[in-house]
């Protein structure tokens, strides 16, 4: 939790100053969208923004931390803060309409009403139209803020309507070296500090055995696509229970775009972005088998498959198909082909 | 904190204070009631965020050792003290967030919430309060929030528009089908004022306005309304937006006027309206006055059949005859806010607002829009 805006500076200093700045000049913006990769504390500053807007004694631009409004924002229960977070990965209509229902009355405690929603990506078309609805005529003193890890998602009416506020990655070395320390093995490491910039969440995840299996089960995928006779499909069905736990199928889909993107890496001989270090020789063996466009082909069809998985599709047929296109690509490439570069 | 008081007292206020208890709130503080212990006097809020009651105890029976406030789980509380003997219930506080409650030989140990979860409730009040009689408050809650919209679409016709004019008051609910409107004389030239009050929280108060009081206070600010009936503060938040424009709605002349007893037109539209049971707002009956000035009130359903009913009106004056369709749940409803022996029935047209007025219930107006039938 973020105690002031001198904290934000130090990791994202555009986003606090920006911030600091409307709010000591009393020019606020009634929607902001805070866009920026996971763990870069989105969510921390937007309750430092409704702590700072709530507080009854602010010091300059900073909260006080210590009146009735500030305490009640760090316990979540100010009733005019709302944080939205609903469980599962759609926000329903229903959801927005109560909170419309809300904002139409005059607030219980006098002062601004702010609402935070977390995940704003997960709106579907009707709950996102909803909400267009009000942002159109905001009410008084009323603001939000849509956090998003990727805001191309989120309606371009919704977008075009809201001040964008870009968060930047984390550096990663510092991640990396952290780990490290805790001696995480390296090429481990560095893909945890590829998938999240968040300190605490990378240690969780670097201790978590789901996610070593994980990674274990992505470096098994490609070996076994340098070789004629073993087919990964197997490994796949045997890691089904590994698939149960969202958060993991995430990370799944993030390795295998992780790995493909080294391949490609390595065809545009960029060996300095390599990510799985340790697996340079079959990353190069896999590299020579297909061409540039094939290796861009396979790492969109990646990507494509990662934005479905957020709607209930079957993820074994799915990764299924994703293991089969790599195979045909990869095993069955009738000659290794020389690249006109 | 420490105090003691006679059970039946605190459990008479606790019952009025639980109508503002919040069930299934996502915020558990709201849960709560809160009970704040002065020298002499015992004062116990709830909420449910739309409307909070603040009740002030000040009984011979209160006896006060230690002040302090406390944050209560509500239901349980209420339960326990509802099951209580009679008598003196002592209350303490110990480390801080556990509440003891003695009396007779039951003893409980009672988890506090944390009341510095609470919000802060206002409770508004103004120097000059707008008097009027509970029972007159009463008759303009029930005459008015069941035309009040109860889709939530327009949230602003879910509320019950109150305006003071000059030295009226005026409530009007609409769901834009149907409005409800009573004008009533208020003694002073207050302030005037515009607000909206969601009509779930005037039933609430309608509710509570059930002690022996003559007179009920209302404190009006742009923010908030608080009722003030003895000990009782009620305060409820208000809409915010603008209430549409009504007064443009209801018609001025009538070329038809048809007076009725009220009992026997709202029979007449009840069996009439029988034959659609589809559901209460589809219910269409159609009224005709004919050439030869009879009434009829007839209701169609191909797959039932079909009701024919004649009523006499008690006068009439009437240019032309006039054919209207109309919900019968509307009419009745309207019907029923009627202390009127006999009612008139004003048309325009027949695709134009209706109005129905009592001939006793001076200030109420009740407007119904009709059905197109072919």
């Amino acid at each position: 939790m973020f105690k002031n805006w001198d904290d934000v500076r130090k990791t994202q200093d555009g986003v606090a100053r920006i911030l600091t700045n409307s709010i000591a000049r009393n020019r606020v913006s009634h929607s902001y969208i805070f866009e920026g990769p996971k763990g870069t504390r989105k969510k921390g500053v937007a309750i430092l923004f409704a702590k700072t807007l709530l507080c009854t004694n602010p010091q300059d631009y900073n909260p006080c931390n210590a009146c009735h409004n500030c305490l009640r924002v760090e316990n979540n229960t100010h009733p005019n803060l709302f944080v939205i977070d609903p469980p599962g990965k759609v926000i329903k209509k229903e959801v927005i309409s109560n909170l419309i229902l809300e904002l139409s009355k005059a607030s219980l405690e006098p002062g601004p009403r702010i609402y935070i929603v977390i995940d704003a990506d997960r709106f579907n078309p009707s709950s996102a139209n909803t909400l267009l609805k009000t942002m159109e005529e905001p009410g008084q003193e009323v603001y939000q803020v849509l956090i998003t890890e990727n805001y191309n998602s989120l309606l371009s009416t919704i977008i075009s309507r809201a001040e964008i506020l870009h968060f930047l990655p984390i550096n990663r070395s510092i991640i990396k070296d952290y780990l490290v320390e805790l001696n995480v093995n390296e090429t481990f490491a560095n893909i945890i500090s590829q998938y999240t910039s968040d300190l605490p969440t990378a240690e969780k995840l670097a201790k978590n055995k789901e996610t070593e299996e994980i990674y274990l089960l992505v470096t098994e995928i490609f070996q076994n696509l340098t070789l004629k006779d073993q087919s990964s499909i197997i490994s796949l069905y045997q890691a089904d229970k590994l698939f149960t736990d969202n958060e993991n199928v995430d990370i799944f889909m993030n390795l295998l775009i992780y790995y493909q993107k080294d391949i490609l890496s390595y065809k545009l001989n960029n060996d300095n972005f390599i990510m799985f270090i340790d697996q340079k020789e079959t990353i190069a063996k896999l590299a020579k088998k297909i061409t540039k466009n094939q290796a861009q082909e396979y790492l969109e069809e990646m990507l494509d498959l990662s934005m479905k998985l957020k709607y209930n599709i079957n993820l074994q047929l799915a990764f299924n198909k994703l293991l089969m296109i790599l195979e045909r690509g990869y095993k069955y490439a009738t000659h290794s082909r020389s690249d006109t570069v | 904190m420490n105090f003691s008081i006679q059970t039946e007292i605190l459990l008479n206020n606790l019952l009025i204070s639980q109508k503002a208890l919040s069930t299934k709130t996502p915020a558990p503080y709201l849960q709560g009631i809160k009970l704040e212990v002065f020298d002499n006097e015992l004062v116990l809020l709830t909420s449910n965020s739309d409307i909070s009651i603040k009740l002030s105890i000040k009984d011979e029976s209160l006896n006060v050792e230690t002040t302090g406030e406390i944050l209560i789980p509500g239901r349980v509380f209420v339960d326990f003290i509802r099951k209580l003997d009679k008598g003196i219930v002592e209350f303490s506080v110990v480390d801080n967030n556990v509440l003891k409650i003695h009396s007779h030989n039951t003893d409980l140990s009672l988890n506090l919430l944390n009341v510095e979860d609470y919000p802060e409730l206002s409770f508004h009040l103004n120097d000059l309060p707008i008097k009027l009689e509970s029972k007159i408050m009463r008759a303009v809650i029930r005459q008015t929030t069941f035309a009040a919209s109860s889709v939530e679409n327009r949230p602003i016709l879910t509320g019950v528009n109150i305006r003071v004019e000059d030295d009226k008051l005026i409530a009007i609910a609409t769901d834009s089908f149907r409005l409800s409107q009573k004008k009533i004389d208020i003694q002073k030239n207050y302030e005037n004022m515009n607000v909206v009050i969601p009509s779930k929280s005037l039933d609430e108060l309608s509710k509570v306005l059930e002690l022996d009081l003559d007179e009920i206070l209302i404190h009006l600010n742009s923010k908030s309304i608080v009722f003030e009936y003895g000990n009782i503060l009620f305060q409820s938040r208000l809409l915010e937006g603008n209430f549409p424009e009504t007064s443009r709605l209801i018609p001025v002349e009538f070329p038809i006027i048809l007076k009725f007893k009220l009992n026997d037109l709202a029979i007449a539209v009840e069996r009439a309206s029988l034959l659609s049971i589809k559901d209460n707002y589809n219910s269409i009956v159609k009224l005709s006055l004919k050439p030869n000035n009879e009434v009829e009130i007839t209701s169609n359903s191909p797959e039932i059949g079909k009701v024919v009913e004649e009523i006499d009106p008690v006068e009439k004056i009437a240019i032309t005859p006039i054919k209207i369709a109309f919900s019968s749940k509307y009419f009745l409803d309207a019907l029923k806010t009627f202390n009127s022996s006999e009612v008139y029935v004003k048309f325009t047209g027949e695709i134009r607002p209706f109005i129905i007025e009592g001939a006793d219930d001076p200030g109420l107006v009740q407007l119904i829009l009709p059905v197109r039938t072919e």
